[in-house]
């Protein structure tokens, strides 16, 4: 039971503790202070959740209130949670760090809400993969939807978040109602919300609610998710959010779309039963073609970014949906749809560092050229080396350059789409996802050229490098990228080993 | 049963008429109603799922009664949420007309 | 037995240089006397790593030690299996690590003096120590496609720093140009050429590894040569080719004909360079390759009897280009080309002994006779090169003419040169005797009584050109009398008075040393029942009567024109015409490199401008201009969908739900 609760405990109370601490940091004149207790806490998280890791995988449910009725809210600590919760717990803790010195740059006030709804948003996100039923998911969700809806409006003396966060809100709150009532119909169909309950009672098809009830969920989570025709949010939120806020809402809030659709589209709706595989590689690609097509004429450099994890998010729902397809039309190869999960969920962990990564650099570029706008800041690049080269690594990273993790996880969900050749399915999507592969690539190096290598606009000639505090989650990052290439596989065993609780 | 497939068609269309509201309203305020709306809709939906009429008397299930309070109250917070930025979409556009909201585009 | 200690170590040796590289960067911005002493620090730590793996050549272990581990491994994936990075610790790698680490410490202490005040000392610094990384990850390496990296990485070492000082300035016409007109290059030529001619090996290489990965499925030295049985009898025939496709790599690297002329021009670069890539290490790397692929080649002979073409290939290879090149060299008007040429010709006398060792039953004491050679020559030709860095430097001119009786002022300088050139030429109880006898005794074991000869008569000129290298260095009167010729500095002569103090010692203990490699890799290398252990002067006395003769013979005519100056060679060649058209044409390399130039240098260049104007100007640029205005404006199109008004997002949303909702319920799920 501890190991279920106390990584929530942390964050959560942390939270609560920052409210109170705050002023009295600041009647110190120590306006720090707040954002190193903030990271003091995702530390620990962090720590707690690495320790757990280490240990042999297993799968720990507990129910509060303990006792049969359905009301309890049940908990759940297994090998896949603790995948996902570490890499919102580093991105958190990266996010942390740069908060403390970005925020006094920018002349932020309001400090201690802001670590709260920090802690609340990872909070969230980690009760969401923790969550064992349906409500608890739904209420854990909300909190982290509700925190992100008011960190993209955090800075209300501009008109640009106010008027992103409240789209943002709206839309979201679309989605959420909509999962909601989807969530709903399962409720009516079965009569149970628990994971488990809902596997069994489903696993003998349900018609027409069932059906439903799957467009919904699917609609409902993807719109967190940002799948093409709900992602409208994204472009506008992002950017208009704090730097840090989009690192996390970029690198981590998204993917808790894709595991709530995952989890429930594989473990509750099995994909051998129902056959949502080729609607998955549908939006998936639809996803990532759009998004690469938007992306190259950006000019505000966070938009352009944003863009781009639409597109990733796409990469990840095609693998995904390779998976189920695979598992629906030929049962016998499971191999093929390990691999294609295999590389969908390390693109999760990839695809955060290279974005987070790359936002927070792109924070450090805004913050001394005082400008988002891509044409003056160009050729920042070189006044600034330490933070060139981490952004360099990151975006090689997203880029899928080998012999970085971004080309591995790529690769194996290309391989797994061309394990059938005689699939037509199959083979069209993946030559749509490595035509996208490749065109990601050359927008991510010409981002990079013209940041780091072209001819300097003017007016840059005076800028130093970003401030140390602000450089050290760039080289904590940039060194996890560097680090799991060269241990891709203990990073490849433990997803393995998270995805046969998904398959089971 | 009779009763189950009105509290449905009560749903559906409060439902229908929230999503109606928010996709075609121009007034920002009547979209936060619209999404109320949805709202209202959703929760008497799950309200309905739990609904069990037994030898004439009915009661709705405890776990969707929790579920409809723990919503009920999140879609206070979001109501909150949205009307607060509302205010501020007026005090940064002088209007609460959607369409002017245009800034952010393409 | 514990091996994961020694695979540690092995790891470390190559990183901490390449760690040592990446810091020499941030060192400089700390100050350059850091700098220096830190890239050294670096060289040292890497040679102490190796040191410390000496031990297990006495121990009684099981080789090959072996760790390593897959860097991907996802079971059961239909594509992707396993990709391996591993160490592999056998006497051959052991020794070898340890001549490169060594010899590159001595040459790293070296540079300090010889290199001191340039002013690209950083860029210098970074591409030494990350040569010794690569050539560490390159002989420790257990898969062909782990020791392809270092190959490559040593390979653009080699070109940064022979192109060292690229900016190609006339005053460095004297100190680091090469050859004369018509064939003079200035360093930036160099160093791509060194590149392209290698690459062109390195091609083949890559073809050969690309058979040998879909034929025999394993990269990994202790797998091939099981996995090479179990090849399907239809494949076979590839496996062969494969082999001599990989030693195209081996004679690019270690210049062996017809790739060879890369590394008499070579010489722009430092001289503690060429001690260290052309002299003692890199140009090594082919060697090691042949020897890394003589088990396995040895072992497939057995089945496929092809595959005894690759030993013919590498023995005449080796025993035609020694040949070459040493007649080149006895006619060499600058210093390092001597020596150049020199260990061409010596690393022709390696090859020569793998291959005549792979084609008869004592194959140990051709092995064991390379690698011994291997040693020793890399001893004394570091000497040499470093010695000659010196000389340079106190002449301040490349030029043989300009040098001459320099005895008197450089004394440590002469002794070392001396007893370096005595081990080359083979003189007993030099090193390099024991080495060349054990060389020509695989020749002869073999039967291979041609190539017997052709070594014996490279010996000859061996004896010649040392003797006149000497000569025309250090006796003869003085050239520069209003020049202040002095002695190096002590950071400067002390790494080859060591060397060269080596050369005497390793002669002295020969026999024994001898004996313990016979016996280790014999061991080691057990493959066949008839491998019977041939001991040292079994082969009668023909060898070494053979040898001493070939020097005798040599080094007479060397010593009365050079030493005692008793005629001038210029006047021979004036007198009889025939002499003066030899000496021409070796003087021309044999017209090879002119042949390079002429026909496929040139014409190249050529055919790329045409390309460049015809092709790419008119037809790919505007294709991509096309191209890319095409993508914009699709791009420009689609982003007109993001309106901007929330009430069409919305709408956006509820069409995506309607379609996904009919795609359910229609096509059900």
């Amino acid at each position: 039971m501890i190991q279920v609760f106390t990584p929530l405990f942390i964050l959560l109370g942390a939270a609560v503790v920052t409210v109170v601490v705050d002023p009295l940091f600041r009647r110190v004149g120590f306006r720090e202070g707040s954002g190193i207790f903030a990271s003091i806490a995702f530390f620990f998280a962090l720590l707690f959740l690495g320790v757990e890791a280490l240990k042999p995988p297993k799968v720990i449910a507990y129910r509060i209130f303990g006792s049969e009725s359905p009301l309890t809210a049940s908990l759940k600590l297994d090998p896949l949670s603790l995948y996902l919760s570490m890499i919102f717990c580093g991105i958190g803790l990266a996010a942390s760090i740069y908060s403390i010195r970005y925020m006094i740059l920018e002349r932020e006030t309001g400090l201690d809400r802001y670590y709260l709804l920090l802690l609340t948003l990872i909070a969230g996100m980690m009760g969401v993969t923790l969550a064992n039923d349906f409500f608890t998911l739904y209420v854990f969700w909300e909190l982290m939807a509700i925190s992100s809806y008011s960190l993209v409006s955090f800075r209300k003396w501009s008109w640009e978040a106010v008027e992103a966060g409240f789209k943002y809100l709206l839309m979201s709150s679309i989605g959420s109602l909509m999962a909601l009532l989807g969530i709903a119909l399962l409720y009516g169909l079965t009569g149970s919300l628990g994971f488990d309950a809902l596997q069994a009672s489903l696993s003998s098809g349900k018609g027409l609610a069932a059906d439903l009830s799957l467009a919904l969920i699917i609609m409902g989570f993807g719109v967190t998710a940002a799948i093409v025709p709900f992602h409208s949010w994204l472009p506008d939120a992002h950017p208009a959010a704090p730097t840090p806020i989009s690192a996390v809402l970029s690198g981590v809030v998204i993917k808790t779309g894709v595991y709530a659709m995952l989890w429930s589209l594989f473990k509750v709706f099995s994909p051998s039963l129902y056959g949502f595989g080729t609607v998955l590689i549908g939006i998936g690609v639809l996803t990532m073609t759009f998004a690469n097509i938007v992306v190259v004429m950006q000019s505000d450099v966070k938009r352009f970014l944003a863009y781009s994890s639409i597109a990733n998010i796409g990469y990840i729902i095609t693998g995904i949906g390779l998976a189920a397809y695979v598992m629906r039309n030929y049962p016998s190869e499971i191999g093929v749809a390990m691999l294609a999960l295999t590389g969908a969920l390390f693109h999760i962990l990839n695809h955060a560092l290279g974005k987070g990564l790359a936002f927070l650099c792109a924070g450090c570029y805004i913050v001394r050229a005082e400008s988002r706008d891509l044409s003056e800041l160009e050729g920042i690049g070189a006044s600034m080396p330490a933070t060139t080269s981490a952004f360099g690594i990151g975006l090689l990273n997203l880029a899928g350059v080998p012999p970085l993790s971004g080309f591995w996880s790529k690769l194996f969900i290309i391989s797994a789409g061309l394990a059938i050749p005689s699939d037509g399915v199959m083979l069209t999507a993946t030559a749509i996802f490595i035509l996208n592969s490749v065109l990601a690539a050359g927008y991510y190096l010409w981002l990079f050229q013209r940041l780091a290598f072209k001819k300097k606009a003017q007016g840059n000639s005076r800028i130093k490098e970003a401030p140390m505090l602000m450089l050290i989650p760039l080289i904590i990052l940039a060194a996890a990228c560097i680090l799991i290439t060269i241990m891709l596989n203990p990073v490849l065993q433990f997803i393995q080993t998270a995805l046969e609780v998904v398959l089971g | 049963m009779i009763l189950h497939e009105l509290y449905f068609a009560a749903s559906l269309i409060l439902i229908v008429v929230g999503l109606y509201a928010i996709m075609s309203k121009r007034n920002i305020v009547r979209i936060v109603i619209g999404l109320e709306l949805l709202t209202l809709g959703v929760n008497l939906t799950i309200a309905t799922m739990g609904l069990r009429i037994i030898n004439g008397s009915s009661s709705v299930d405890a776990l969707a009664q929790s579920m409809v309070a723990i919503s009920m109250a999140i879609g206070a917070a979001i109501a909150a949420l949205a009307l607060s930025l509302a205010i501020n979409i007026y005090r940064h556009y002088g209007t609460f007309d959607v369409r002017k909201l245009r800034r952010l585009r393409w | 037995m514990n091996v994961q200690p020694w695979i540690n170590l092995a790891w470390l040796s190559w990183i901490l240089p390449l760690i040592g590289a990446l810091l020499t960067p941030l060192l400089a911005k700390v100050g350059e006397k850091v700098r220096d002493y830190g890239a050294v620090l670096f060289s040292f730590l890497a040679m102490l790593m190796t040191l410390q793996l000496l031990p297990l050549l006495w121990m009684d272990v099981e080789w090959p030690i072996h760790g390593g581990f897959s860097w991907v491994l996802v079971p059961g994936a239909p594509i992707l299996g396993k990709i391996g990075a591993g160490m592999l610790l056998d006497p051959l790698s052991v020794i070898m690590a340890n001549i490169v680490a060594v010899i590159s410490f001595l040459i790293m202490v070296y540079s300090l003096g010889y290199m001191h005040g340039d002013p690209g000392l950083t860029r210098y610094w970074f591409f030494m120590n990350f040569f010794i990384a690569n050539m560490l990850l390159l002989v420790l390496s257990d898969n062909l496609i782990l020791m392809l990296v270092g190959w490559e990485g040593v390979g653009l070492c080699s070109y940064a720093l022979i192109g060292y000082w690229y900016q190609d300035s006339k005053e460095g016409w004297l100190h680091y140009w090469v050859g004369e007109p018509p064939e003079a290059y200035p360093p930036s030529h160099c160093g791509m050429k060194a590149f392209m001619v290698t690459r062109f090996g390195d091609l083949l290489m890559i073809a050969g590894i690309l058979i040998l990965a879909s034929t025999v499925g394993s990269l990994n030295f202790t797998e091939l040569v099981e996995m090479g049985k179990n090849v399907p009898a239809g494949l076979q025939p590839l496996l062969p080719i494969a082999l001599i496709l990989i030693l195209g790599g081996a004679i690019g690297k270690s210049a062996q004909l017809p790739l060879m002329e890369w590394l008499p021009d070579a010489m722009a670069g430092p001289s503690s360079v060429s001690a260290l890539i052309h002299a003692a290490t890199m140009v090594k790397a082919g060697v090691y390759l042949v020897a890394r692929l003589f088990p396995i080649a040895l072992a497939w002979s057995m089945s496929i009897p092809a595959a005894l073409n690759f030993f013919y290939a590498v023995m005449w290879i080796g025993a035609v280009t020694a040949f070459i090149s040493a007649s080149q060299a006895a006619v060499s008007s600058e210093l390092k080309k001597v020596l150049a040429y020199s260990t061409v010709s010596q690393i022709g006398y390696m090859m020569m002994a793998l291959g005549a060792g792979g084609l008869t039953a004592s194959f140990i004491t051709g092995y064991v006779g390379s690698l011994f050679h291997l040693m020793n020559h890399a001893v004394f030709k570091a000497a040499l090169f470093l010695a000659s860095g010196s000389i340079i430097h106190a002449c301040g001119s490349r030029f043989l003419r300009d040098m001459g009786g320099l005895r008197k002022y450089m004394p440590i300088t002469f002794y070392s040169m001396l007893f370096a050139a005595l081990a080359l030429m083979g003189l007993p109880p030099f090193g390099g005797f024991w080495s060349k006898d054990l060389v020509l005794s695989a020749t002869l074991s073999a039967g291979e009584y041609a190539v017997f000869l052709i070594g014996v008569i490279t010996a000859i000129l061996t004896a010649f050109y040392s003797l006149r290298m000497i000569g025309l260095v250090f006796y003869g009167s003085s050239r520069e009398e209003s020049r202040e010729v002095h002695e190096a500095p002590k950071s400067m002569w002390t790494p080859y008075l060591i060397l060269a103090a080596l050369s005497l010692i390793i002669g002295l203990v020969a026999p024994m040393l001898e004996h313990g490699l016979e016996r280790i890799f014999s061991e080691y290398l057990l493959l066949s029942e008839i491998s019977k252990v041939q001991e040292v002067g079994a082969v009668s006395f023909v060898v070494p009567t053979a040898s001493i003769l070939a020097l005798i013979i040599g080094a007479i005519p060397a010593y009365l024109l050079y030493v005692k100056r008793a005629k001038d060679p210029g006047e021979i060649t004036s007198r009889h015409a025939s002499l003066e058209a030899i000496r021409k044409f070796l003087f021309r390399r044999y017209y090879l490199n002119a042949f390079y130039y002429r026909v496929i240098a040139y014409p190249s260049i050529r055919l790329g401008q045409l390309l460049f104007s015809g092709f790419e100007r008119k037809v790919l640029d505007r294709f991509n201009y096309a191209l890319s205005s095409a993508a914009c404006g699709v791009s420009n199109a689609v982003r007109k969908v993001h309106t901007g008004v929330l009430n069409h997002y919305v709408i956006g949303m509820g069409v995506g739900a309607l379609i996904l909702l009919l795609i359910f319920l229609i096509g059900g799920a």
